[in-house]
């Protein structure tokens, strides 16, 4: 490695900084220059030593975000600890151990600014394999909990795409050889949607499948599609209830009876 | 009953929004005390933040509850009045929610998630009968810069809850553990009004505890406790009659406030 360098951020940096942060995340760095500025030099009370940038050899090479906050411990206690994120090294100058310099440098100035906690938002994993062995962080105990739900079909495709590889087996694949099903889905609160299935692939498309090809037609309430996530079992009790209640629904078997006995026959058979 | 009444944010709303935060979440530690100011930069000021963005539920102009929907689809704030009582708490958190999505579908946002305590059945039984589902996320991790001043600060804080007449020095030696930054390895308490912590080893000492800043973390932060941590050798207590002496300073800077920390503070 090059000769490292580091030094607090001085104005005129965000251009640097921000390209080393859209260079260092392979998704893109969430947000621009106007992001930047917000969430570090807006920030009441930022002090430009809560970001550290390094070079090797002159080259801008990494950056060390952190902003000094008040966390709270219990009622009528509050400590500073500083929060740390946008940590991030060029691709070219990993594996060479930056951040631990980096880090080591900013313990030594936390501590002579009287802050006396650090952390960061992290994944329990990276934390495990990472943070915990290098730098002794753990997780306090916690009772966040992220709940999520899908409003679109952007990630609705998605899952579809990951359920492909778990539900074209050879066996599933087989039957379905020379087959193109189509399935017009209509989800609560979802614009319609349509499902084509092959011996390739299970893809869902946007809008209503062709009238033409006699789609089968499923009428599915959302905590259906959630319940798929918790096994079979848990599913097929889902499916009972909602098709006993009638919000589940199938329509255009009979349309389809020769397509979908030829898949089951070609599936059943040894 | 007067009717509760859906809007969007209003310039002067700040002050009834934060009290309510701060109220909603007073059981709990591992967060950014809200005050206007920090409340204005995290909310409004974030760059593609809306007023519209900010939901708030009122009857008679007090605030029950509100949500922030932030940059994708994530939910920066969500507190509703811990006085009310469950039904109401889940019909707001329901209408709440029904008002955040109805936002994020008009933002053309694909997935709405929520950060929420798990020890609030109302807040996690709305959600999940609207069709949510919890899934693994991001926390906050946390180490310490400087066990001197937090050892210092909470026993402060909590010196009304020494027992009377409890005036014992003690010499903690700590070895870094997994810490690679650890400016103290020697600690000297003396307990008193007030007391007395600082980052070297004392003339003298009632007990010694010889353990690790990592074995240290795990007590104050209450993920071991002290039978655990002398159990596995991992903390050694000299003389060994000093135990429970031992065990009322740990009790003592022991913090059992559940952690939550909401989207917001993880910017």
């Amino acid at each position: 490695m090059g000769h490292v360098t580091f030094r607090p951020y001085s104005p005129g940096d965000e251009t640097g900084i921000t390209a080393v942060l859209h260079g260092a995340h392979a998704a893109g760095w969430q947000g621009a220059a106007d992001h930047w500025l917000w969430k570090h030099a807006r920030r009441p009370g930022f002090k430009p030593e809560e970001i550290t940038v390094a070079y090797v050899d002159g080259d801008m090479a990494g950056c060390f975000h952190t902003a000094t906050l008040p966390i709270r411990l219990e009622d009528g206690l509050e400590v500073p600890i500083c929060i740390e994120g946008d940590f991030a090294v060029l691709p070219e100058y990993r594996g060479e151990g930056l951040p631990l310099p980096a880090h080591d440098l900013s313990s030594e100035r936390l501590l002579a600014a009287g802050v006396i906690l650090r952390g960061g938002f992290t994944s329990l994993e990276l934390n495990d394999r990472f943070y915990h062995r290098q730098f002794g962080y753990i997780f306090a105990p916690t009772v966040s909990a992220d709940f999520k739900k899908i409003l679109g079909l952007g990630p609705l495709k998605e899952k579809v795409a990951e359920l492909t590889e778990r539900l074209l087996t050879p066996r599933a694949r087989r039957a379905l050889a020379g087959e193109r099903l189509l399935v017009d889905l209509t989800i609560e609160q979802f614009p319609p949607a349509h499902l084509e299935i092959t011996q390739d692939a299970i893809v869902l498309n946007a809008g209503s499948a062709p009238a033409a090809a006699a789609p089968l037609a499923l009428r599915v309430p959302y905590p259906l599609l959630v319940s798929l996530r918790d096994g079979g079992a848990a599913f097929g009790r889902a499916l009972l209830g909602y098709g006993l209640t009638g919000r589940f629904r199938i329509r255009g078997l009979w349309a389809n009876a020769g397509r979908l006995s030829r898949i089951f026959l070609r599936w059943a058979k040894p | 009953m007067l009717a509760e009444r859906m809007r969007t944010f209003r310039d002067g709303d700040e002050a009834a929004l934060v009290e309510l935060w701060n109220r909603a979440f007073a059981g709990y530690g591992g967060y950014v005390p809200r005050t206007v100011v920090h409340w204005r930069w995290c909310i409004l000021q974030r760059p593609g933040q809306s007023r519209e963005d900010v939901l708030i539920v009122e009857r008679e102009s007090q605030v029950l509850g509100y949500g922030v929907l932030g940059p994708n689809g994530k939910v920066l704030e969500l507190a509703v009045d811990p006085p009310l009582s469950k039904p109401e708490r889940s019909r707001l958190v329901g209408a709440i929610c029904e008002a955040l999505e109805g936002r994020a579908r008009a933002r053309g946002d694909e997935a709405i998630a929520f950060m929420v305590p798990s020890t609030d059945p109302v807040i996690c039984r709305a959600l999940k009968e609207r069709g949510y589902r919890e899934e693994a996320g991001d926390f906050l991790n946390m180490t310490i810069v400087n066990p001197v001043a937090l050892i210092r600060r909470i026993l402060e804080h909590r010196r009304d809850r020494f027992p009377p007449g409890w005036t014992p020095t003690f010499h903690l030696s700590l070895a870094p553990g997994h810490y690679r930054f650890s400016p103290y390895p020697e600690i000297a308490v003396a307990i008193g009004n007030p007391p007395v912590v600082e980052g070297q080893a004392p003339a003298r000492a009632d007990y010694r505890i010889r353990t690790d800043l990592s074995v240290l973390t795990d007590l104050i932060f209450n993920r071991v406790t002290l039978a655990g941590a002398t159990g596995s050798g991992a903390l050694v207590v000299e003389p060994a009659s000093g135990l429970e002496q031992v065990r009322t300073l740990m009790d003592l800077v022991a913090l059992k406030l559940p952690w939550y920390s909401p989207y917001a503070d993880a910017r």
